[in-house]
C-alpha cells in the first residue's frame, strides 16, 4: 500500500494546472452550440407544423363527419332486406340525394347505363341525364352538399324539371335522405387521403435529448417523455372466419363510377335475378398511416409509447364475370332504397374483371411497450407490441348480402370502435441526433369488423413502420 | 453571478452566459485535458468536445455538487473517449501486464517540481500509465472504477498504476537532479 503523501502532493499541484486555450476553441464551441439553437427553432416549427396540420385535418374531417352518423344513411331503407318485392327498391339507393333520390330518370337511367342495363324507353333520357351529371362535374354533388333541407325544395324543383319526380318525391327524398346528405358531406376520402399523404415524418422535440455520455457520478437520467412521428405503409386485408358474409361471392358488382362519386354513402345496388353466381375475391390492397406518438423510457431497455394515428385501410373486390340480366322497374317513391331492376333483358357482358376498392379510415390510439432486444448502441433492435383502439371515421366499403345477392353500402354494419393487437420488430438507426426506427409491423383486429351477423371479419395490416424520435 | 443563475441562463441560450461559463472553467479544464493527452492540440480538441458536451447536457446538472467538479468529470470522460477513439493512442492503451517495477530509493519523494514540470513528466508516461495515474492519483477514482471506465480488470489497474508511479518517481528524481545541474529538460530515458 502506497503512502498517499506523494499522491496528495501531485494532486495539489495538478489542481493548479491551468492553460489559456486559444481563441479558436471558443469559436468552435460557439459554432456548435449557437446554430443548434437556430436549427432547433427551425426544427420546432416543422415538428409542430405537421402534427398541427394532421390534427387540424382530423378535426375538420371529424367535424364534417359528425353532421350525421356514418351508417345512418341508406341504412334503414337501403338494406336489401327492406327492398320490397319485385325489386322496386326505388330510388333512393343511388339516391341519397334528393335529386338522384326520388327515382328521377336522371339517376335511374344513369345507373342503368353504367350498369349495362338498357331500357329503350328511357335510354335517351338516361344518357342525357347521365351526361348531365357527368359533364356537370361536381355540380349536383355540390348542390346536394351545400343545400340544406329548407332549400331542398328549390333544388328539387330544378331537378324535377327533367324527370318524373315531383315535389312530393323530392320531399320524400329530402326527408328520408337528409342524413344521407349529411353523411355524404362528411365523407370525403379525398380530403383525408390528402391529409395523410401530405404528412411527412417529423417529430416535435418536446424535451431535450437525454444524455448518452458515460459520466461517472452523474445523477441518473430522468428519462423524460419524448415525442416523435410514426408512419408506415403496407397492405391490409380482411381475414374472415366464416365465408360468404362479407363480399365473398357475387354475381356482379355494379358500381357505376360517376354515381359512386356522387352518392357514395347511399348507394344500394340491388341485383335480382341473375341465376348464375360467380365468386368474387377480396384481395389485400394498399394501407398506410401516419401519426404522432409520445414515448416514455422506463429503463435502459424498456419504454412505453402512446400515439394518435390516421390509418387508411383498403381491400380490393373483384367480380370474376360481368354478366347480369335485369331491367329497371317502376321505382317507388316511398321506399328509401335504391333503384331496382328486374330481370328482363340481357345486358352484354362488359367483359373481364371489375374491381372496387373498399376504403376504411380509422383514427387509432396505439399503446405499446418496446423492449430493446440487444444491447448494441449502434444498431439496437427493438421488439414492439401493444394494443390499438380504433375508431372508424369513414368508409365507402361495399358489403355483400348473399341472401339478396346485392352489394350495399351501409356503414352502420361496420363496428365503429375496434380493438387490435400490434407487434413489430424495429431496428434503430441513429442518424445524427435523430433516432430512427424502421421495421416490419403487423396489426390484427381482435374485434369483428361487422357489428351484426354471425360473421367474423378482422382487419389485418402488415407493413413497414418508420418512427422518428428526437 | 452564482452558478445556479449562470446555468439557468445557459439553458435559456444566453450566449453571454455560455461564454462566461466557458471563461470561468476553460483554463482549469484545459489543464485537465493536457494531462491526458500528448499535445496541446489534442488537449484543445478534448476541451472543445468536452465543453460542447457540457452545454448539451447542462440540463442534467442537478446542483447536488460543484459545477466545476461536474464539468471536470465530463472532461475526463471526454479525454478517455478521445484516447480510445484516436488511433495514435490505441496501441498504447492496451493494458498488458508486461514490464516490471522501476525500483526507487524513496517511495514518497518530495515533489519540488513546478506544476507544469510535473505535468510534463506525467505526460511523458506511456498513455496507459498516464491515464491510470491521472485517474487514480489526481482524480481520485478507485481501481474498481478505473477498471469499469477503461474496461480492464481491477488488478490490471493496480499493477499499471504501481508501475506508473514508480516510473514517475524515478523521473522526478532524475529530473530534479538534472535541474540542479541546470540542464535543459529532456524526456528522461526509461
Amino acid at each position: 500500500m502506497h503512502d498517499p503523501k506523494f499522491e496528495k502532493a501531485v494532486q495539489q499541484k495538478m489542481h493548479d494546472l491551468e492553460f489559456v486555450p486559444s481563441e479558436s476553441v471558443w469559436e468552435n464551441i460557439q459554432r456548435e452550440v449557437a446554430p443548434r439553437r437556430r436549427r432547433r427553432a427551425l426544427a420546432a416549427f416543422w415538428w409542430w407544423l405537421v402534427p398541427g396540420f394532421v390534427l387540424l385535418g382530423t378535426g375538420v374531417a371529424l367535424y364534417r363527419h359528425s353532421g350525421s352518423s356514418v351508417g345512418a344513411v341508406a341504412v334503414s331503407g337501403a338494406r336489401p332486406a327492406a327492398v320490397p318485392e319485385g325489386g322496386s327498391a326505388g330510388g333512393t339507393g343511388a339516391n341519397g340525394s334528393p335529386a338522384a333520390g326520388t327515382g328521377s330518370p336522371a339517376t335511374g337511367t344513369g345507373f342503368s347505363r353504367a350498369g349495362g342495363g338498357v331500357d329503350p324507353a328511357r335510354s335517351d333520357r338516361s344518357i342525357r341525364a347521365a351526361d348531365r351529371l357527368a359533364v356537370g362535374g361536381g355540380r349536383p354533388a355540390d348542390r346536394v352538399g351545400t343545400t340544406d333541407r329548407l332549400a331542398g325544395s328549390a333544388a328539387g324543383t330544378e331537378r324535377s324539371a327533367g324527370g318524373t319526380a315531383g315535389s312530393e318525391g323530392l320531399e320524400e327524398g329530402a326527408v328520408g335522405k337528409s342524413s344521407g346528405r349529411a353523411a355524404y358531406r362528411g365523407y370525403q376520402p379525398g380530403l383525408i387521403s390528402c391529409i395523410v399523404a401530405s404528412v411527412g415524418i417529423h417529430a416535435p422535440r418536446l424535451y431535450p435529448k437525454p444524455v448518452n455520455t458515460v459520466v461517472s457520478g452523474l445523477p441518473l437520467p430522468k428519462r423524460p417523455w419524448m415525442a416523435g412521428f410514426a408512419g408506415g405503409a403496407g397492405v391490409s386485408s380482411i381475414q374472415e372466419s366464416s365465408a360468404g358474409k362479407l363480399v365473398t361471392s357475387a354475381s356482379f358488382m355494379s358500381v357505376p363510377g360517376p354515381y359512386t362519386s356522387l352518392y357514395p354513402n347511399t348507394t344500394n345496388y340491388t341485383i335480382v335475378s341473375s341465376a348464375k353466381r360467380y365468386s368474387s375475391t377480396s384481395k389485400p390492397d394498399l394501407s398506410y398511416r401516419a401519426g404522432v406518438f409520445a414515448e416514455k423510457p422506463l429503463s435502459a431497455r424498456w419504454s412505453v409509447d402512446l400515439g394518435l394515428n390516421l390509418h387508411y385501410y383498403s381491400t380490393r373486390l373483384y367480380a370474376t364475370q360481368v354478366a347480369n340480366n335485369y331491367a329497371p322497374t317502376a321505382a317507388t317513391l316511398l321506399t328509401a332504397s335504391a333503384i331496382t331492376y328486374t330481370t328482363s333483358n340481357t345486358a352484354p357482358a362488359s367483359g373481364g374483371e371489375q374491381s372496387y376498392t373498399n376504403r376504411y379510415y380509422y383514427l387509432e390510439l396505439p399503446v405499446a411497450a418496446q423492449w430493446q432486444v440487444n444491447q448494441s448502441r449502434k444498431v439496437p433492435i427493438f421488439w414492439r407490441g401493444g394494443v390499438v383502439l380504433s375508431y372508424l371515421m369513414a368508409s365507402d366499403a361495399l358489403y355483400y348480402d348473399d341472401l339478396s345477392g346485392s352489394y350495399y353500402r351501409d356503414n352502420s354494419v361496420a363496428r365503429k370502435v375496434q380493438a387490435s393487437v400490434a407487434s413489430g420488430l424495429m431496428v434503430g438507426l441513429p442518424i445524427r441526433s435523430v433516432r430512427i426506427q424502421v421495421g416490419p409491423e403487423v396489426q390484427y383486429g381482435l374485434t369483428s369488423m361487422l357489428s351484426t351477423g354471425s360473421s367474423s371479419s378482422h382487419l389485418f395490416y402488415g407493413g413497414m413502420r418508420v418512427a422518428l424520435l428526437r | 453571478m452564482d452558478h445556479r443563475q449562470l446555468v439557468k441562463d445557459c439553458l435559456e441560450g444566453v450566449a453571454a452566459a455560455q461564454k462566461q461559463l466557458y471563461e470561468e472553467f476553460a483554463a482549469a479544464m484545459l489543464g485537465v485535458c493536457y494531462r491526458y493527452t500528448k499535445s496541446m492540440v489534442d488537449a484543445e480538441d478534448v476541451l472543445q468536445e468536452g465543453f460542447i458536451m457540457v452545454f448539451k447536457n447542462l440540463h442534467q446538472f442537478s446542483f447536488s455538487g460543484e459545477l466545476g467538479g461536474w464539468i471536470r468529470r465530463i472532461m475526463v470522460n471526454t479525454a478517455i473517449n478521445y484516447l480510445k477513439k484516436n488511433s495514435r493512442y490505441q496501441t498504447d492503451l492496451l493494458f498488458t501486464d508486461g514490464g516490471g517495477l522501476h525500483p526507487v530509493s524513496d517511495d514518497n519523494p518530495e515533489v519540488i517540481l513546478s506544476t507544469k514540470e510535473l505535468a510534463e513528466l506525467i505526460r511523458q508516461l506511456p498513455p496507459g500509465y498516464q491515464t491510470i495515474f491521472n485517474l487514480h492519483a489526481i482524480e481520485g477514482y478507485s481501481h474498481v472504477e478505473i477498471g469499469r471506465i477503461l474496461g480492464i480488470k481491477e488488478g490490471t489497474s493496480r499493477s499499471q498504476y504501481a508501475r506508473a508511479r514508480s516510473l514517475l518517481i524515478n523521473w522526478i528524481y532524475k529530473f530534479s537532479a538534472a535541474n540542479k545541474n541546470e540542464t535543459s529538460y529532456a524526456r528522461p530515458k526509461i
